[in-house]
């Protein structure tokens, strides 16, 4: 069920290496904007939320038209296993992050789940991988900023933070190589695929992003900026 | 789009402000509500709104991307200025007897449950004009959202000796404006047909803006993210399932 122009791999390569380049834009954010730090990271958190559960709306979207029980299925799995993966790993024991690298590793595992969604999405055609991939980059750049925060711990260094940002971010353009790969081979799994990535979209932004938003600001910017941020992804979407 | 009888549409939402006095039963068995378990109802509750704003969403977008937009701007500006107006009027004095922080609290309450209910009963009455099927599972996600709703209720008056069935008619009167918004909002859909996507967005709007204001952070202060996360996603992928399958 291509829309439009078909993708090729080459372009899950560019798009997904673009989205993981502009993750080096948070720690800039965090050096340029010192004063109310909190405040602004509160709202880093909450565009990079709206953004995914804008994004995932598309992909579920999508894939219940593709396979309404795999997509079902698929979106429960990626629930269950990133559940497991953060309990594993011991993501989420704390708000703020508990160490220098346990933000990073929280970062890669992101990167994981949007590089399932990126070549999904590329499996649908050339323009669903381009909004997904434009929402990612700029998701990439929230979240970064974000990450970054929790690793200045240490002295900090926008230049190495920056590095690790876009380090952190290459799983994506490899898993998204490799799901397009699979989708485009046995079409029997996009909906899965696409499941996939909206369930493990939608319990990242609920247990690391959500909560971390609502602690750094208050509650009814963060519904706005969320609201927003979902609202302007799922008709991007929808008008592409 | 009209085909629906004004009646239908009331005792659809009448059977959602009902829903809400089943969340006092619990505490015929239990004498009060744990933290953790409170948590875990206000996680369900936003996993069923969540799914029935994706659902009001789509429904919309099939009208016009746009209109639906807007609507849900609408929605979240109307839930913005209500708030607004509650915080205002906290700090002119009285009400119902009780003065200061103490009437601001109380305002606060009962406003944001009117509100609240206001906002689902006009997500009922919308959900009309998308279709039986729409109609159905809008009416069913805010049945079940409800009856956390009663819990919370009930969780306030019943360690204050309240009788079950106090509690329950209390809970049933803190959802009264549910169908009595869904009939205005039913015959502005259907009178004006291009209404339809600003309607469904503005109730998709309201909700979304009630989960993130209200429900999850209510639930993150109780529970470990992550329980609430898994909790909250698994109900609004059920919920999707539900509506594609009902």
């Amino acid at each position: 069920m291509i829309v439009g122009t078909a993708a090729s791999s080459l372009d899950v390569l560019t798009l997904g290496l673009a989205a993981a380049l502009t993750a080096s834009l948070g720690p800039v954010l965090l050096v340029v904007s010192t004063r109310h730090i909190k405040r602004t990271l509160g709202h880093a958190n909450a565009l990079a939320a709206g953004m995914m559960l804008g994004i995932g709306y598309v992909l579920v979207t999508a894939g219940i038209q593709a396979a309404a029980v795999g997509a079902t299925l698929g979106a429960a799995l990626g629930v269950v296993v990133m559940y497991w993966v953060h309990v594993a790993l011991g993501i989420g024991d704390t708000l703020d992050g508990d160490g220098k690298h346990r933000p990073l590793v929280a970062a890669i595992v992101h990167a994981t789940a949007e590089g399932i969604a990126l070549g999904a999405a590329a499996a649908l055609g050339h323009t669903m991988a381009v909004v997904v991939a434009g929402t990612l980059a700029l998701h990439n750049a929230s979240e970064s900023a974000v990450t970054a925060s929790q690793m200045t711990m240490a002295p900090h260094s926008g230049r190495r933070d920056s590095f690790l940002a876009v380090l952190s971010n290459l799983p994506q353009v490899v898993i998204g190589l490799l799901v397009f790969d699979v989708a485009t081979r046995w079409p029997a799994s996009l909906g899965p695929l696409l499941g996939a990535s909206f369930g493990a979209f939608i319990y990242l932004c609920l247990s690391e992003l959500l909560p971390a938003s609502y602690h750094g600001a208050g509650r009814t910017g963060i519904a706005v900026g969320v609201t927003v941020a979902a609202g302007i992804v799922a008709l991007v979407s929808a008008t592409a | 789009m009209s085909n629906y009888p004004v009646v239908q549409v009331f005792l659809y939402a009448l059977l959602t402000a009902l829903a809400t006095s089943l969340g006092a039963l619990p505490f015929a068995f239990i004498p009060t509500l744990s933290p953790r378990l409170a948590a875990f109802a206000n996680a369900t509750a936003a996993g069923l709104m969540l799914g029935a704003s994706f659902g009001l969403v789509v429904e919309g977008t099939r009208h016009g991307p746009w209109a639906t937009l807007v609507g849900v701007a609408i929605g979240v500006f109307f839930m913005l200025v209500t708030q607004r107006i509650i915080r205002d009027r906290g700090h002119e004095g009285e009400f119902l007897g009780a003065r200061g922080a103490g009437a601001q609290r109380m305002l606060l309450v009962i406003v944001i449950m009117t509100v609240h209910s206001f906002a689902e009963g006009a997500a009922v009455g919308v959900s009309f004009g998308g279709g039986g099927t729409l109609a159905a599972t809008i009416t069913l996600a805010v049945a079940i959202h409800n009856i956390p709703e009663g819990l919370a209720v009930s969780a306030v008056m019943r360690p204050q000796g309240a009788s079950i069935l106090s509690c329950m008619w209390w809970s049933f009167l803190s959802s009264v404006p549910q169908p009595l918004a869904a009939i205005p909002a039913f015959i502005f859909v259907s009178r004006a047909s291009g209404a339809l996507p600003y309607g469904l967005g503005f109730a998709a709007g309201a909700m979304v803006f009630m989960v993130l204001v209200e429900l999850l952070p209510e639930a993150y202060e109780r529970a470990v993210a992550r329980s609430v996360a898994v909790v909250t996603s698994l109900t609004l992928i059920g919920m999707l399932l539900t509506q594609h399958f009902l």
